[in-house]
């Protein structure tokens, strides 16, 4: 009579995956959809939006500055401008969505939705982090498309600009989901956006030319990661770029690391996210 | 047996009216990082990517130094949203959740309804207009030259933005409504009213297009308390101003007493 049923049996092996073989292909690419749905469910907020910010910023400074004219790094200011407001808009889409969805899971309690399916820590950092970069770059993508009427823009290096782009993206997901697995409430990530993210961003020199900052700024901004974002996206556009490409690369390598540790790290110890 | 008690509140319920009001005061002040410090930051980025992309210090806009002319603009542009965003959230917020009854239900009629969210929002635009404008003092001097002129243009875009954010937040049914009014009217108009240049040294058909933007007019009377310079005409900024506030309280009436959006 007490002898379990036997297909309730479930073998005693620590850790084991009864499902799936070493990664969850299906549960990783049903977060990532669940992550990349629920920005294409609003796109007025999530793409139309940071569109019209964009044509806006290019209409304001053209205004007030009388952009044809001025040069800006050689190539006019507009077409200087340009990438740089591209590279701040996906910064800001591709933190956005991962640290959303996690506070407002985690308020709404549906978090467990994520933390009980089998998936590993580093599965759920990759699905949420591929939907970040999938925001960020589709937002690039619809500026770029955006744009053109008003200001052409050529690729000249597409390397550049895809690694850019990705690594950017990749880093502002990471940082996102960072922020995300720490915040409580919408506020947190509000302050993160607000103190942070923006400040750095609109700092890193993609309304002017570092070069013509005075010492201690022109110091600081190669100190800004943000910079180097937004300096080799712009190369591979306009075809030159304030700092060094070789160190933007490495940092944009190490950056990407050393979050991806940290955030694998916080999901593995269940840090805020597991009692 | 039960006795009931019939409340009389006069002509005016005042104490309901209070009680709205120190509600939607409250729904900003619980998170002062998000609604007055972000703003604040907001303004001061502004200020320090305008003026660095533009050799601030040097340019001249209308004979003063371009920071001068550059900085009422932005705290004015910060009491627009401000003042917008408090009674549009509230009321969508209100809805999505249900708790919009817990303001139906009391004995407060459709003006005294309407001026809670409105003060509120007002409250929270000059707020962080005058949060901004003392910060910026430390960057560039901004002495009022015509103090009445000051408060006149801020009073009164605080008042309006409130009611449009208060329409917006009786129209839009969802978040993603208020956010679509929000990029495609509001930032737009703020943007495109001369916060950053002077329409003067506009093409034509920009300046002529500039002068039906009646957050040009709010923009510009405010800076002219400051600077002492107009790109328009004070007296038609004053009017248009005061035009649109009555037309904007006739609308938030009209719409609450017919329970527009609100009741079944």
């Amino acid at each position: 009579m007490n002898t379990p049923h036997p297909q309730t049996v479930v073998p005693a092996v620590s850790g084991a995956r009864l499902i799936t073989g070493a990664v969850n292909w299906y549960g990783l690419y049903t977060l990532y959809l669940k992550e990349v749905w629920r920005f294409l469910k609003v796109p007025a907020q999530t793409l139309v939006g940071p569109a019209a910010t964009t044509l806006l910023f290019l209409a304001v400074f053209s205004l007030a500055l009388g952009g044809a004219t001025r040069v800006v790094g050689g190539v006019p200011f507009l077409e200087f401008l340009a990438p740089g407001l591209f590279m701040m808009a996906m910064i800001q889409s591709a933190f956005a969505n991962p640290s959303s969805s996690l506070v407002m899971a985690k308020i709404q309690g549906n978090i467990v939705d994520l933390l009980m399916p089998p998936l590993s820590p580093g599965e759920i950092a990759l699905g949420m982090v591929a939907g970040g970069v999938t925001r960020g770059l589709v937002t690039g993508l619809v500026l770029f498309i955006v744009v053109q009427p008003f200001v052409p823009l050529a690729p000249t290096h597409f390397f550049f600009i895809l690694f850019h782009a990705t690594a950017a993206s990749m880093a502002l997901a990471l940082i996102g989901m960072i922020v995300g697995i720490w915040a409580e409430k919408f506020d947190h990530i509000a302050a993160a956006t607000n103190f942070v993210v923006t400040p750095l961003a609109f700092l890193s020199g993609t309304f002017y030319s570092v070069e013509r900052l005075p010492g201690i700024w022109h110091t600081l901004s190669q100190l800004n990661p943000f910079f180097y974002m937004i300096d080799g996206l712009r190369y591979g556009f306009i075809g030159t770029a304030d700092g060094s490409l070789t160190v933007g690369f490495a940092v944009m390598v190490v950056l990407n690391l050393g979050l991806w540790v940290l955030c694998h790290r916080l999901l593995v110890s269940g840090y805020k996210l597991k009692p | 047996m039960t006795t009931f008690h019939l409340r009389v509140t006069g002509g005016v319920n005042w104490y309901g009216l209070w009680t709205l009001y120190l509600k939607e005061v409250r729904h900003f002040l619980k998170l002062p990082a998000y609604t007055v410090l972000a703003p604040t930051v907001t303004g001061l980025l502004f200020l320090a990517i305008f003026t660095l992309a533009l050799g601030g210090a040097v340019r001249q806009v209308v004979g003063l130094p371009f920071i001068e002319f550059l900085a009422p603009g932005l705290a004015i542009m910060a009491v627009i949203h401000a003042s917008f965003d408090n009674p549009a959230a509230s009321v969508v917020q209100g809805k999505l959740h249900g708790s919009i009854v817990d303001v139906l239900m009391p004995p407060l009629s459709p003006a005294e309804f309407t001026l809670g969210y409105v003060l509120g929002g007002a409250t929270r635009g000059l707020l962080v207009g005058a949060a901004l404008l003392v910060v910026m003092q430390i960057f560039v001097p901004l002495v009022p030259r015509h103090p009445g002129v000051v408060l006149y243009f801020a009073v009164a875009t605080a008042l309006a933005l409130a009611m449009l954010g208060f329409v917006a937040g009786l129209w839009a049914p969802k978040w993603d409504h208020l956010a679509m009014v929000n990029n495609f009217t509001i930032t737009p108009l703020a943007f495109l009213s001369g916060v950053f240049y002077s329409i003067g040294g506009l093409p034509d058909a920009w300046q002529t297009a500039a002068l039906f933007n009646p957050f040009f007019y709010m923009i510009d009377g405010f800076r002219y308390g400051f600077i002492g310079y107009a790109d328009g005409s004070l007296m038609t900024g004053m009017a248009v101003v005061a035009v649109l506030n009555l037309a904007l309280w006739f609308l938030c009436h009209r719409l609450i007493a017919s329970g527009y959006r609100l009741k079944p």
